[in-house]
């Protein structure tokens, strides 16, 4: 543990000084997903709990993020064992206008039940809105991702394969001027369509508490 | 000559060959003898004097400026009713050293003294002369100013000098006060190149009466430009504000936001797991949350910043001018480097 703390912390303050002297901004979040997890007709599914962390690196009007989700699904009643479930998610964003904000993003999805394990890779459109709430440091967001291109693998014998996939997100954010804390709170929705069985969705509460760790102390809204 | 006279001329040769070595040892001063001379001449001893006063003004005596003055000026009273003419080249040869002289204290020594010896500083030609000590002069158009200044009307040849080449020689016509004015050019019109001269000036009116030559050594060398600072940079205080933030007391975007995302949220539990007929709480929460957050955001006292167009053209003027006025140093300042002026240092400046 000491030897993962010092690298993490002899990596860090070199990357966090070489972002405050080149302007980027970087911001630490770190978030929990409380989502329910099945079939998405059906009246049964399972219920999980999945933490993380992001990180955003902000120059100009670029951003690149970087998450991570952990956790595990309880068994689902009509069929679906208890699992692990692990996302970790890459995009980049450009915000041609402060209210938009459009670019790419590319998802894997590591998911283990028992002995099998079956791997999701998304590639994606995403895109943004952004709008204040009439309060300062108040913003309303919707954001939307499209995965036309997939990649399954699956340890099991047969795995029904992934068509496509999207995904949904509706909340709000607040950043309050001259502070470096930023909180959100968003409905997330996952949207899995598979080949001859019904599509599996995911969905719940996400909630995210970030901190600026460079850059104008002034906070840009939580994504 | 009396024999009176030629006694006491060969008393004072004898005087002066006798104090002669004693005054070159300094015990015996050059003042002493025109003391003595002055005597002479008050005792009608005219000879005497005018003996005196020629050993006592030859150069070997080193007699000072004020010395020979008081000397010539004794010489002249001496011989004026005798040889008048000798008498005004004496009274001239005191007036060049010390054009200022007076004689009013002398006036009982000779008859019409002080009539002559005016009309002899009358004839004198006095030049002046002002120059500045350092000072730069621009390669092609520039000119170096003297100021000159006669005792009357005369022919002033001003001369610049390499060594004994002349460089130039420039002839003007002065009647009081004129300003001599040299281009900084040679006889051939080429621009005088950077080193050491000489510079010289002499007068001469219709008479032919001179004024004492004028020297000054001169030294020309390729001075620095002469360039101007930035101006410093546009103070904020230089520009209008360009927006004013106006209050508004109801936000109806803020509304139309937090109700229409209130609502994809709660729409969006259609695709989470339950089906279509069952919504999840989670999103009833999210979707009340920016709801109510709109709400609240509407009746809230908002800023509004509108541009205020005036203010605008008003600041780009004052930038327009700015960078103007920054290119126009800029340009003066590449001309002034791309040819620099040229320094004069004139020693022993005065007049």
């Amino acid at each position: 543990v000491r030897a993962i703390l010092g690298l993490v912390v002899s990596v860090s303050v070199p990357v966090l000084a070489g972002a405050q002297a080149r302007g980027i901004g970087l911001t630490a979040e770190g978030s929990v997903f409380f989502a329910n997890e099945g079939l998405r007709e059906s009246q049964n599914y399972g219920q999980g709990a999945l933490g993380g962390a992001q990180i955003r690196a902000e120059s100009g009007r670029l951003s690149l993020t970087v998450s991570e989700l952990l956790g595990n699904v309880s068994a689902d009643p009509t069929g679906s064992e208890q699992h692990s479930l692990r996302v970790s998610r890459i995009s980049l964003l450009l915000s041609p206008a402060g209210w938009l904000s459009t670019g790419i993003q590319i998802e894997a999805q590591r998911s283990k039940q028992q002995d099998t394990v079956v791997v999701w890779r998304l590639f994606g459109l995403a895109a943004g809105l952004r709008g204040g709430l009439g309060i300062p440091g108040l913003t309303a967001r919707l954001d939307g991702v499209w995965y036309p291109a997939r990649d399954s693998k699956s340890s099991q014998f047969y795995s029904p394969p992934l068509k496509s996939a999207n995904a949904w997100e509706v909340g709000l954010g607040y950043a309050p001027k001259r502070a470096r804390v930023s909180v959100r709170l968003a409905y997330r929705v996952e949207v899995y369509r598979l080949s001859n069985v019904p599509s599996i969705s995911r969905g719940g509460l996400l909630m995210g508490i970030g901190m600026k760790l460079t850059g104008d102390s002034r906070n840009q809204f939580a994504r | 000559m009396c024999p009176r006279s030629a006694t006491t001329a060969t008393i004072t040769s004898f005087i002066v060959t006798l104090v002669r070595p004693t005054l070159l040892q300094g015990q015996v001063t050059v003042s002493h003898l025109f003391d003595s001379a002055r005597t002479y001449i008050e005792e009608l001893a005219i000879d005497s004097a005018t003996s005196l006063l020629r050993q006592a003004l030859r150069p070997e005596l080193k007699a000072t400026d004020a010395e020979r003055v008081r000397g010539y000026t004794l010489l002249g009273i001496a011989i004026l009713p005798e040889a008048p003419s000798q008498a005004r080249e004496a009274f001239h040869r005191a007036l060049v050293l010390d054009p200022d002289v007076r004689v009013d204290s002398l006036a009982d020594l000779a008859s019409g003294l002080i009539a002559v010896f005016e009309a002899e500083r009358a004839k004198l030609l006095l030049l002046h002369l002002q120059t500045p000590a350092d000072t730069l002069v621009p390669v092609q158009t520039g000119r170096l100013q003297l100021t000159a200044r006669t005792s009357h009307r005369a022919n002033v040849i001003l001369s610049v000098m390499k060594g004994d080449t002349i460089v130039r020689r420039d002839s003007f016509r002065v009647s009081g006060t004129s300003v001599l004015e040299w281009d900084m050019r040679s006889r051939d019109g080429a621009v005088i190149s950077p080193g050491e001269y000489l510079l010289r000036v002499d007068a001469q009116d219709s008479t032919g009466e001179t004024a004492s030559a004028f020297e000054r050594r001169l030294t020309i060398a390729v001075g620095v430009g002469d360039t101007q600072p930035a101006p410093p940079a546009l103070d904020s205080s230089a520009f209008e504000p360009e927006s004013v933030t106006v209050l508004s007391h109801r936000q109806p975007k803020a509304l139309a936001r937090g109700l229409v995302l209130g609502t994809a949220a709660g729409l969006l539990s259609s695709l989470a797991p339950g089906g279509r007929g069952k919504t999840d709480a989670k999103s009833i929460v999210v979707a009340g949350a920016v709801s109510l957050a709109g709400l609240i955001g509407f009746f809230t006292e908002g800023r509004v910043i509108r541009p205020v167009p005036a203010n605008i053209q008003h600041n780009r003027q004052v930038r327009l001018q700015d960078a103007q006025k920054r290119e126009a140093i800029a340009r003066a300042n590449a001309q002034a480097r791309s040819m620099p002026p040229l320094r004069i240092v004139i020693h022993g400046t005065g007049p």
